[in-house]
Order: C-alpha cells, then structure tokens, then sequence
C-alpha cells in the first residue's frame, strides 16, 4: 500500500462496527481489504451527517485524507444522481500545494476504482488547460481538487458561482499552513463568499497539530465571533508514539558562529549510513546546497543522496520524490518544501541541520519519519553552534513537554479585502450591507468595522482619497438599486491576472548548456553575476555564460579556482519563536541543564559565568566593552533576528541622539550587538520603553522594510499590477521605482490613506516583530544588569562573528556611493 | 556637495541636487520632464488608482528648488504634462500653485512628445525649440544637430554604479562638452540607464554623470558605470 499510504492505512481496532455506518459499498471496500475505519474518520463522518462543520486535528499518518473524503464518499455512493446525467460539483478540496491536490485526486481514484462506482475526481489549478476549465463548468465533476487562489478565480465568474450551487463539502487540507497568513486570509474571505453560494455546504479542515485548535474551529465556523464555535466538531486522532529525539554529539569542535553545521556532516553521513532512508531538513535553501556538496564530499560509498527544494526545477523535484516513494534513495536534503504534502516512502530518520526555531515546525519535521503511528519516530537534531546547541535542547524539550507554539490569531489584512471586494465585484453585483455581512462571518475578519470595510471599498471604487480627482474614473460602478459592479472588462481581466497574495521575487530560470532547465533564481543574485563567475545550483557546480531574456545560461564548471557563491533567497529565515527563546534563557540561566552539553559548551557557559554574568531569566543583559577602538554593547535580547534588526536600528537612533556616535549593529538570532565611536553609559535610557513611540514611527516611514512591505500591498491591492492583461511580468526594477515614488507622495499628502495603514499594520505584525520587542521592553523595566567589561565576553564572540552588518540609517545608499567614490578614487591613486 | 559647476559652452551653468540647472549669467533656472497630472493620466488610461497629489508635489519640490536661487525666469523643456488633456484635469490647489510660480518667474514652457501643444490660457511663453546664447533648449537631443550646445530632457537619465555592497542606481544629469541631458523632475516618473542604446550614441565617449543621492551629488564618468542587468550581458 505504499503508492497510497495516507488514504487506507494498517487495520486499526473500530470503535464500532463498521458496517453499521458505513453504505454497503464501502463497508464491502473495507472489508476486502480486512481493514476497518478508525474511530476518527467514524466521528468526522456523523459529525457531517448532524449538519456540523469538522475540524479534524491529527498528526500524519493517522488517515486524515480517507477522513475527510469519507463523508462525500458515503453520500456520493449513496446518491440518487450517480451515473445519471445530472452532473453537481459534490466536494471542494482545496489544498495549499498544486502539486498536492494533483497527488490526493490520484490516490482518491483508486479507492473509487476498486468500488466500481462512477464518482468523477478533477483537479482544476493554474495548470488546467482551458478547453477542461470550460468542460468543467459545463459538466463538473463531483468533487474538484483546487488551490485557494484557483477558487477565488472561480468564484470571480457568473458561471463559477453557479457550480457551486450545489455543493455539500468542502475539504481544507493542511489548514494548520494556511489559517495564520494571507493566504489564509483570502481563502477565509472566499470561503464565506462560497457559503452564500452554498449556504448547505459543511466544511471539514484537516490540521496537524497545532498550538491554537480555537483558531481554527472560528476559522471553520460560521459564526467566528463565537468562541467556541457551535458549529464546529472538533475530532482528534489517535496521538502516534512520542517521537525519540536527541542531538548529534559531533566529533568535530562546535562552532562559534555559522548556521550551516558543515562540520557535522561527517557524522551526519555516519548516521545516514546506518539508518535506512534518512530526510536531512535544512532552514535554507543556500544551507541545502552546502550541505549536499558537503555529504557528497565525504560519500565514499556512492550512496544515493538527493537534494530537494523550492527553486529546483518541478520535474526534478518529482522525480526525487518518485524515487523516495520506490525506496531507491538513501538520504535526502530538503527544506520545507518537503515539510507539507503527502509521504514518500518509508522515511526511519528525520534529522534537523541547524537549529529548529520553532517546536510545532520541528515537529512537523518529525512527522515525516516512520508513518506508522504505533512506532516511534526518530529525529536527530544538529546544532550549527553553540547558540544553537542550547537551541537544540530547548526544542527537545518542548517536543517532550508537547509545547507547541505558533502564530497567534491576527486581523485580516484590508490589501486582502481590498482584492477580494475587486473579485466579488467582478461576479456579481453586491450591496455593501450584504458584503459586510458576509465578509464578517470569515474569522480573520471578525473584527473588522464597517468604517475600515467603507473605506476599504472607497478604495477599490475610486482610489479613496480624501482629494476626489478620481471622481469620473470608477473602477467599480453603482447602480439605481446601491449595487456595485465592476466598470470595466478589462478592469476584470487585469484582476483575474493578478489574483493572489503572494508577490515573488522576479526568477530567472536557470538553463544548463542550453538544453534542460534546473530550476530558478532570484533577480537580485542574477544581478550580481558576471561571466564566468561560478555558483552552486541542484547540487551542481555551474558557471555563468549569459543571461538570455528571463534564462541563465550556465555550463558546468571545472574545478575550484575560487570560491563559487551560493544564492540565497529573501526571507528564507526564520525567527526563533518566542516558546524557544524562553527556554533558551532559562537553560542558560539554571546551572543545573549544563550538564546535558558537550565539555566545549559548558566550558563556554562557564568561563561567561567567571567573566561577566548570565543572562538573566527575565531581566535583559547588556555589556560593554571597548575593542579596536570601537565601543561595542551587546543585548542579551533573545527575541529573534527579525526583533533585533528593528531594535538595532532604534537603538543606534537613539545612540546618535545622545551623542554616542553609533557606527553599524549586528543582528542574530539571540543577541544584538551595537558599535560606537563613544562609549555608551546611559543604558536604561537606550532600553526605555518609549522607544517604541516617536523613534519607531520616524524609523518605520524611513524604512526600507515599509517600502519592501507598501510594494507588496501596491501588487495585492491592484494599485500596480504585476501581470499586464496581454505583457508580460514586469521585472522587481520597475515595480520597485514605481511604489517607492508613490509610497513618498502618499505619506507626504495623505499619511492616513488605507493602503498606508494596511502597509504599517502588516510590517508591524509581520516582520518586524514590534510586539515582541513591546513585551520583552515591559519585561525587563528595572532588571537591566549593566556589566562594563574590559574585553569580549565569552556569550558576546558569536555575534561578533556573524555576517551581515548593517550600516547604520537610511543614508546608507548615499554611504555605499561615498564608499563606490572612495574606492575608485583609491583605485586611480594606486596606478 | 549638492551643487556642481559646470563651463558649458563658455557659460558657468550650475547643477543641483533637485534635478534643475541654473544659469546665473541669465538668471534663468531650467527643469526637464516635469509630467504633471500623471496620475490622473494613468487612471484614464488603465484604470489604475495612484496618489492624484502627483502634480502638487512636483510642483511643491520646484517652488523650492527655484527658490534658492536669484533667477527671474524658467525654461520647462518639455513634456511638462504627461498628456494634452493634462491641462484641463488640473484642480484649483494645483492651478493656484502653477500661477503663483508664473506669477514669480517668467516661464518658458518648450512642448515635448507628451504635450505637444499646450493650451493658450498657460500663463507663459510656449515654444518646440529655444535658442540663447550659442546654447540651444529641446525636449529630445538631436543627434543630427551641429550646435555647439544643448540642453534636452525627454529620456530620463538614470546611472547605475557598483558599490561595494550593492549596485545603486539613481536619476543623474549626463554632459559631455556639448550636450546636457537633465533627469526627469516629476515626482512619478521612472528612468533610463544612459548606457541605454537610446542615449548613449548621443554623447561622445568621455561623457560624465552626476547621480543624485538623498545629499549630495556623485560625480562618476562613464566608463564606472554599469549597464542595466539584460543589456549588460545580453
């Protein structure tokens, strides 16, 4: 059974008979197969049958699939209308992975098949052809596997809305993935507009574990100013066995500094050797590539090791996964793009290469080892340094103790209204008062007032600025009755292009020899290539020919004259939660958990112990010291890299202010550290939590995070458009120019606007951090331990290793040509 | 220094950080590629909803511009509205804020592809071409042109320089011993790398640019600079 193994798994004890429930047809199907349904796919289904939402939370390998399908299932088999010509969409599935829903329409058709029973699957995604788009609308099948941005496509036609008529259920798989983000939000949004349409429809989430269940069920409810929600049965499986989980005592020295962990890969591919297939899960896909040339190295044995992540060309990554499914590999290194979707194969060993940041993620990770619920799974972690070390252990801990964390719920986002209000208009005429209504009844937007949802759809109609030049130029017109219709067309068509919430960075595909194509890089390291310049890429060393309209062309390079690069990719960190970072303080702060460590950490605990101090548990840390002429303070902040960059940059604000000269700061996951011409004293002072006030509005309208941020909401509200009806993508470049200039005339005449507001509301909560810095400047209020040192504290050495300094302030830009003009002038003088 | 002087046809010309030039022997300032009314140009066009405060802000940024120099007169070298209709969608803030600054200076608008014909009501004088002094004023450079001088807009300079960090581009002025290209000064408008196949033939191969940074201007010449990435390598 291993072709489907999350559709019809190993006999499990019922907690009744079967057949009692169950139509004949499928009892039989059961039967034949000697398996009989676990109780949690039993009381999903009765659940569906009182009429009730389901959220289904249970960890992989418990059958969630067959779960979620067995109620259509039941109903299909049973229906009337099977085999007639009388053709109604049953089951929406809506995945947030295409190539997902591609696989789950497989694994259903089989089941089918062997009932002998006429039920027709279809997947409709970005991929579909049209003439079977059309086909489908005409003679929809009864269930329709899709995306969430697919519906929302759908839905924005006369002819969309009229499949779903009929619609008894609609299926969300890995909701756990989609509830906290925009995507969420927009399939949130879609959802209610689908139970308008539907209103008969029962909808079913299936999770993984997760840290907020309440979040969900009000995701799944109709009524989410409920708590809880009436409306939603919550379903638990069967926990599986507590994962064994340890960390990897490499036999070479622990790094200070680094997150790349290559000098663990020896023992790393020691443990490879002996386990069976192994997934080696890195946090970055740079950190993959290193780490496969790295095994490989050291592969004496020729052992089949793959390499799968995001930017790898879709057919390899198939491929590699066809092969670990047929049990032909022996390890793979994956980033999260393994982390959702369906099983592979017998994987017996997940070990996790730097360190996890967050413990629902890491056990996410876990999960996909040894699918078999009864056998304990066995997870491997490996610490990149020593930071990461006491990491490790707080992780393991977290897995024991099964503290989960996670994002908590958050207020939809009004640049997802705004392009959700666009697509409803596009449909159907609405009336504000109906839209509000239903727009309310999507959790992420229950909350939300009619003022912001008038301004919202002012937005959308006319630009909603207070100086009315858009007056005769509606995007959306009203009629005699109060009901707004889209004006245009072509305002249509450029808002179905456009559709979506995530705006990536511009790729380049990368084309080897001029025939197969790898995959695809990012714009900006593209940027920085000349000819002839090296780099990594799917595991192979390549050289740089030439760019080709959107292609790179590369041929394979020879030897290692210099050190190739290795792009990297916006935002492939994550933080550390905020779960972890206070276990870290707590194992740093109790003697009594050193004992766990290798001999060179407690060595290092120590001698910071006889040097400075620990970081206390809930106070804040701060030393100084004096080193090349620099003055250096380092914050024991433990709140996360993103938290730090913003503390960074207003804490220098404010060291400017008081006259401390700073120079630059560095940002890690843990520590923050901060250089100046002169020394700073007043440290309560730079640590006040008004900081947080006038400094962090100064820092934020100057900030190239907002504009990054304002450039996104520009593409998602339809300010700009990325995809031209008819052209194609513009290139980063002109979309960036374009919202920079705009972002600067906006704030300067209407600070106020909504696309503003949307724009600080989202870098406030997302990237920047702000309320963990809000929370951790209450926390330590009076417990600051100031230590002047007179050299560099054992704690503060990896942070002053880390790469990526910052320059301090806006000016950079004009700093770096100061630097471009210096150096050149430089140049002139050596010659 | 966010200021440059230059000797252009046996003139002191004087570049600024705004975008202008001024040319204190004539007490003249000249601006190029004003663009006013973009935005609502665009909104008729596509439908899309920008910030309408497009042609108040540019206008706010000349009013100061100009007003730190002692000139009595203004040479716009075209493409002062994004489009003919332009003049007609301005709103009353905005005509107030055009005639305070026709009312101060004496303008001399010179017509571009944009605005080929401006409306007789524009307080002003309006013409395709000027000539003063051996320096002749045009929207677009002409590079059949034998004048020993010349002042154009129209592309929109932009230079492109590698930095240590990384590359950085902005609007720049481009000038070689007979031309003087000025970039763009409406706040809504993009550029053009001059190393561009559309602008680089126009200057002779020691042509210089002086990039606008957020405080001062940076002098780079031609062979520092960098091509945009496809036209690099391509």
């Amino acid at each position: 059974m291993s072709t489907s193994p999350d559709l019809a798994h190993a006999p499990a004890p019922s907690s009744r008979s079967a057949s009692a429930a169950l139509p004949d047809i499928i009892a039989g199907w059961f039967r034949q197969r000697h398996w009989s349904p676990h109780r949690h796919q039993l009381e999903v289904l009765d659940a569906t049958r009182n009429q009730q939402n389901v959220l289904l939370i249970a960890p992989t390998g418990a059958g969630k699939t067959l779960a979620g399908f067995l109620p259509s299932l039941t109903e299909l088999v049973d229906s009337p209308d099977l085999g007639t010509e009388l053709h109604r969409l049953h089951t929406l599935y809506i995945s947030p992975l295409k190539a997902l829903a591609v696989d789950i329409q497989r694994n259903l058709e089989r089941p089918i098949a062997e009932m002998r029973v006429p039920i027709r699957v279809e997947t409709r995604t970005g991929d579909t052809p049209n003439d079977r788009r059309r086909r489908q609308m005409k003679r929809p099948p009864h269930m329709l596997m899709t995306t969430p941005e697919s519906l929302a496509l759908m839905l924005s036609t006369a002819e969309g809305r009229k499949l779903f008529r009929h619609l008894k259920m609609v299926v969300l798989d890995e909701l756990h993935a989609l509830a906290d983000n925009k995507r969420g939000e927009l399939l949130a949004l879609n959802l209610a507009h689908l139970r308008t349409v539907a209103p008969q429809a029962r909808v079913i989430g299936l999770s993984a574990t997760v840290a907020y269940p309440d979040l969900l069920t009000a995701y799944l409810s109709k009524t989410p100013q409920q708590t809880p929600a009436k409306d939603v049965a919550v379903v638990r499986g069967r926990a599986g066995a507590q994962a064994e989980l340890s960390i990897l005592h490499a036999s070479n020295r622990v790094p200070w500094a680094g997150h790349m962990a290559l000098h663990s890969m020896p023992d790393v591919y020691e443990a490879i050797k002996k386990a069976g297939m192994t997934i080696l899960f890195v946090n970055t896909r740079a950190q993959a590539e290193l780490c496969f040339q790295e095994l490989w190295r050291a592969n004496d044995d020729g052992l089949p090791i793959a390499l799968h992540h995001g930017s790898l060309d879709i057919n390899q990554r198939r491929k590699v996964e066809a092969a670990m499914a047929a049990g032909k590999l022996k390890a793979v290194v994956a980033t999260s793009s393994l982390d959702l979707g369906l099983d592979w194969g017998d994987v017996d060993l997940v070990m996790q290469i730097g360190a996890p940041k967050g413990v629902s993620r890491l056990l996410q990770r876990i999960g996909r080892a040894n699918h078999r619920l009864d056998e304990a799974s066995q997870a491997v972690l490996v610490p990149a340094n020593r930071f990461e070390y006491l990491e490790c252990q707080a992780a393991m801990n977290g897995v024991a103790a099964n503290n989960l964390d996670g994002e908590e719920p958050r207020e939809g986002g009004l640049d997802i209204l705004a392009q959700h209000i666009l697509g409803r208009s596009c449909g159907e005429a609405f009336l504000p008062d109906e839209l509000y209504r239903e727009v309310i009844t999507a959790a992420p937007y229950a909350n939300l007032s009619r003022q912001d949802f008038e301004a919202t759809l002012q937005f959308v109609t006319n630009g909603g600025y207070s100086l009315r030049a858009y007056e005769r130029y509606h995007r959306l017109t009203v009629d005699d009755e109060g009901r707004f219709k889209v004006a245009s067309r072509k305002i249509a068509a450029s808002y179905r292009m456009n559709v979506g919430t995530i705006v990536e960075a511009t790729t380049y595909k990368v084309r080897i020899n001029r025939g197969r194509v790898l995959g695809s890089i990012e714009e900006y390291f593209v940027q920085g290539l000349t000819p002839g310049d090296t780099f990594i890429f799917g595991g192979e060393l390549l050289a740089f020919m030439e760019l080709k309209e959107n292609t790179v062309m590369v041929t394979r390079a020879k030897g290692r004259d210099k050190a190739p690069k290795v792009p990297a990719y916006v935002g492939g960190r994550m933080p550390l939660s905020t779960y972890l970072a206070t276990q870290v303080r707590e194992l740093l702060s109790n003697e009594q958990h050193w004992r766990q460590f290798p001999e060179p950490v407690q060595e290092w605990l120590k001698s910071q112990k006889s040097r400075s101090v620990l970081p206390p548990k809930d106070g804040l840390l701060v030393e100084t010291f004096e080193r090349q002429n620099r003055h250096y303070l380092i914050g024991y902040v433990f709140e996360g890299r993103n938290a730090h960059q913003t503390l960074g940059m207003l804490l220098t604000r404010r060291m400017e202010r008081a006259g401390y000269k700073p120079m630059g700061f560095a940002a890690s996951d843990y520590v923050i550290a901060v250089w100046s011409v002169d020394p700073p004293t007043d440290i309560p002072m730079l640590f006040d939590q008004d900081m947080l006030g006038d400094d962090l509005e100064a820092w934020m309208a100057e900030s190239s995070l907002l504009r990054r941020t304002f450039a996104r909401i520009a593409v998602i509200t339809g300010l700009v458009e990325k995809n031209i009806p008819g052209g194609r993508q513009r290139s980063d470049k002109s979309t960036n120019i374009n919202t920079d200039l705009i972002y600067d005339v906006l704030r300067q005449h209407e600070p106020d606007h909504i696309l503003l507001r949307a724009t600080r509301a989202d870098a406030a909560r997302g990237m920047t951090d702000i309320r963990r810095l809000a929370d951790m400047l209450t926390r330590v209020q009076g417990r600051i331990i100031h230590k002047v040192l007179d050299r560099v504290s054992p704690l503060a050495v990896p942070v002053m290793l880390e790469a990526g300094k910052e320059l301090v302030y806006g000016e950079a830009s004009d700093a770096m040509l100061e630097s471009a003009a210096e150096a050149l002038i430089a140049e002139a003088m050596d010659t | 220094m966010p200021t440059q002087r230059l000797i252009f046809a046996d003139q002191e010309v004087i570049i600024d950080l705004t975008g202008i030039v001024v040319w204190p022997g004539t007490k003249t300032a000249i601006v190029a590629d004003l663009h006013f009314e973009k935005a609502t140009s665009m909104a008729v066009r596509h439908g899309t909803m920008l910030p309408p405060f497009d042609t108040r802000a540019t206008l706010d940024k000349l009013g100061r511009a100009l007003a730190q120099y002692q000139i009595e007169r203004v040479i716009a070298l075209g493409d002062s509205f994004h489009d003919q209709h332009g003049p007609a969608r301005l709103g009353e803030t905005e005509i107030e804020m055009i005639e305070r600054l026709t009312n101060r200076y004496g303008f001399l608008w010179i017509t571009g592809n944009h605005d080929p014909c401006l409306p007789d009501d524009l307080p002003g004088d309006c013409l395709a071409e000027y000539q003063e002094r051996g320096i002749v004023f045009r929207h677009e450079a002409d590079p059949g042109s034998q004048d020993a001088a010349e002042f154009s807009g129209h592309f929109h300079p932009k230079a492109r320089i590698r930095t240590p960090q990384k590359p950085i581009s902005a609007p720049c002025f481009a000038f070689d011993d007979r031309r003087l290209m000025l970039p763009s000064f409406g706040v809504l408008t993009g550029g053009l790398n001059v190393l561009n196949a559309a602008v680089r033939p126009l200057f002779n191969e020691d042509f210089r640019v002086s990039m606008l940074g957020q405080r001062r201007l940076f002098a780079f010449s031609n062979q520092q600079l960098e091509p945009d990435r496809a036209a690099r390598v391509g």
